[in-house]
């Protein structure tokens, strides 16, 4: 038996309490400021020293919710947007990833200090940069311009998950696979996949999400011509509609809680499945 | 039939200046349990590799049954590798693995349950279908990889290493296991080894690879008793190589006139011969008798190995170790050196 360091002391169910205190940490942080939005979202009237609204009422969720608001278009649009900008970082950040991962070569640490590059760089800098681009191509103003677009934060993720996911994993099973009579798309489906499935939901999660919120390139590259989630937000808000925008964001969190729901699910119950793939 | 005939195959790594397999022919009988030996980094899991398609050779031809298979995908050429650490698939369960490659193969999900149950009981790891690769024991993983392997009946088995990652115990019966198998199932079979130990003791034939060549290919006994070169007798334990010429069927060097076997071919610069096949004591009469000085002795347990000296030259004798009791170190002791116990080489 490995003698455990003494700064650690578990608890009975194996979490330390400064892992206690962390994960309540988190969940106030995240949890606690949707309430106000929540509320506002149902309120009429709410003015400063009062600590409940005055008034009750649903027509921010009434117009959220009515034809004539842009909101459920938006929600469409950015799911389009964000469920686009996630497969294409897969199409990419896979094979990538796996580069990285599994071999050495020259000038490793430079592409990956140019990958991580993007999650540095102001946003704001690169789109200013980019627009010029993205205007001669045509891109600019379009979906498939902003789809394009949110790829410069979103494979940042996908790229680094996947390269620690493949730095433990042994290519010679592909190998074997295939001189058991497997072909190379039998090959990814029934070995490789299984084996990066963990790592490849992690990077979709992120990716999805980091394009979900992406407010700066959306503005500048869509013009205003494509209207996202974020954008309506930042408007209401913006203009002091703080019902409307509690509706909204109350819609606006609703993907990413499924999702996170999802994979936490996934991941504890896959979790021996995860260390044990990990090693082929 | 199933024979394997390599013809001058070649294979340089991309950026490599020097060939890790170079230049190699070999013709595999069928139905023959074949060892490629060599010390490790001599290319011979190259050579592996490129018969199972999953590296292409730089040049050189692969013909199975007569036929190229440089023209197929590792899936269909019926050939099957067994890495080194049997990289089962560890999300699957052990009846799963067994039955990944008929599932690749599309056949009946009946069939597959069949196959799997009947290489399962020939290889004794009935039970274990439901287990994961990871709760079994070294020995029953090894198992389920050749299980996985054989029920596909493939047509050449390729084993590379198989038995270098177990205990010494566990290599022997996994060893007297693969003897068994090649004998019920007629598979042929080749497998990569640096042990020359188990080369001997599971092929019918042994291609002895160094530096990307082909330095022998033979049975057994043979690299014992007519090795070509000097470095594949040292590669068999051969210890003895005394300078001289042929003259006459008798060899004149430092230990003297010594007869040679009749059918000795010229051309022979080096005698060499087995430190077992020393006769200690030789009886009045025999041929070839040495005058020699025990300088070293060495027990090792079942046997005792001698260094003996004659004039300017040192060689070894491993005898039982009874027989070497009597041997006192610095006294002069007659030996024996049997024709049929001499061989020369270039």
């Amino acid at each position: 038996m490995k003698q455990e360091p003494p700064h650690i002391v578990r608890s009975k169910n194996g979490l330390s309490p400064l892992v206690w205190l962390s994960l309540t940490l988190l969940v106030t942080w995240l949890v606690l400021p949707l309430i106000p939005l929540a509320v506002w979202s149902v309120s009429r009237s709410w003015f400063f020293p009062d600590i409940a609204p005055s008034a009750y009422s649903l027509r921010a969720w009434e117009y959220v919710l009515s034809p004539t608001s842009e909101v459920l278009p938006a929600l469409g649009t950015t799911l389009i947007i964000a469920l686009g900008a996630t497969f294409l970082s897969i199409l990419i950040g896979l094979p990538a990833g796996r580069a990285l991962g599994l071999y050495r070569f020259r000038g490793k640490a430079l592409i990956e200090l140019l990958i991580l590059a993007p999650t540095i760089v102001p946003g704001i800098a690169v789109a200013l940069g980019l627009h010029v681009v993205f205007l001669k191509a045509g891109l600019a103003g379009t979906m498939i311009g902003v789809l394009v677009v949110h790829l410069i934060p979103t494979l940042p993720y996908m790229v680094l998950v996947m390269a620690g996911v493949f730095a433990n994993y042994n290519p010679e099973a592909e190998a074997q696979a295939r001189s058991l009579g497997a072909n190379r798309v039998q090959t990814f489906r029934y070995v490789t996949l299984p084996a990066i499935l963990p790592g490849l939901l992690i990077g979709s999660l992120f990716a999805f999400l980091v394009s979900w919120s992406q407010y700066i390139l959306t503005l500048l590259i869509g013009g205003g011509r494509v209207v996202t989630l974020p954008l309506l937000l930042f408007n209401f808000a913006s203009a002091g509609r703080n019902d409307i925008t509690g509706a909204i964001g109350m819609i606006y969190i609703l993907p990413g809680m499924i999702l996170l729901i999802f994979a936490a699910r996934y991941m504890s119950g896959r979790n021996q499945a995860y260390t044990a793939t990990g090693q082929i | 039939m199933t024979e394997v005939a390599l013809r001058n195959l070649c294979k340089t790594y991309p950026g490599a200046d020097k060939a890790v397999v170079d230049d190699i022919s070999l013709q595999i009988k069928s139905g023959s349990l074949t060892a490629l030996l060599g010390p490790s980094g001599s290319g011979k899991s190259t050579i592996l590799k490129m018969i199972a398609g999953l590296l292409f050779p730089t040049s050189g031809d692969i013909l199975v049954a007569g036929h190229s298979v440089l023209s197929l995908p590792p899936e269909k050429r019926d050939i099957v590798l067994i890495f080194q650490d049997n990289l089962l698939f560890p999300f699957l369960s052990v009846a799963e693995n067994i039955g990944f490659g008929l599932r690749m193969r599309r056949r009946p999900k009946v069939e597959i349950a069949d196959a799997v149950h009947a290489i399962m009981n020939l290889m004794q790891i009935h039970g274990l279908e439901k287990r994961k690769p990871s709760e079994l024991s070294g020995g029953q993983q090894q198992r389920v990889a050749l299980a996985r392997a054989l029920v596909l009946r493939p047509r050449l088995l390729l084993l590379d290493e198989p038995f270098s990652n177990l205990d010494a115990s566990l290599r022997l019966e996994m060893q007297s296991l693969l003897k068994e198998l090649h004998r019920e199932t007629g598979t042929t079979m080749l497998f990569v080894t640096h042990d020359q130990s188990e080369a001997v003791r599971l092929a019918d034939r042994i291609a002895l690879v160094a530096n990307g060549q082909l330095r022998q290919y033979d049975a057994p006994d043979a690299f014992y008793s007519r090795p070509h070169y000097r470095d594949v007798a040292e590669f068999f334990g051969g210890r003895n190589f005394i300078d001289g010429t042929l003259k006459e069927g008798y060899f004149e060097c430092a230990l003297g006139h010594l007869k040679m076997p009749v059918d000795t071919p010229p051309g022979g610069h080096m005698l060499t011969f087995r430190p077992e096949n020393v006769v200690i004591g030789a009886a009045a009469g025999q041929t070839n008798k040495i005058i020699a000085t025990v300088e070293e002795r060495q027990f090792l347990g079942e046997r005792t190995l001698l260094r003996l000296r004659c004039g300017s030259v040192t060689f070894t004798a491993s005898s039982p170790p009874l027989a070497a009791a009597s041997c006192v170190v610095g006294e002069q002791l007659t030996i024996c050196l049997p024709p049929d116990a001499l061989w020369l080489l270039p």
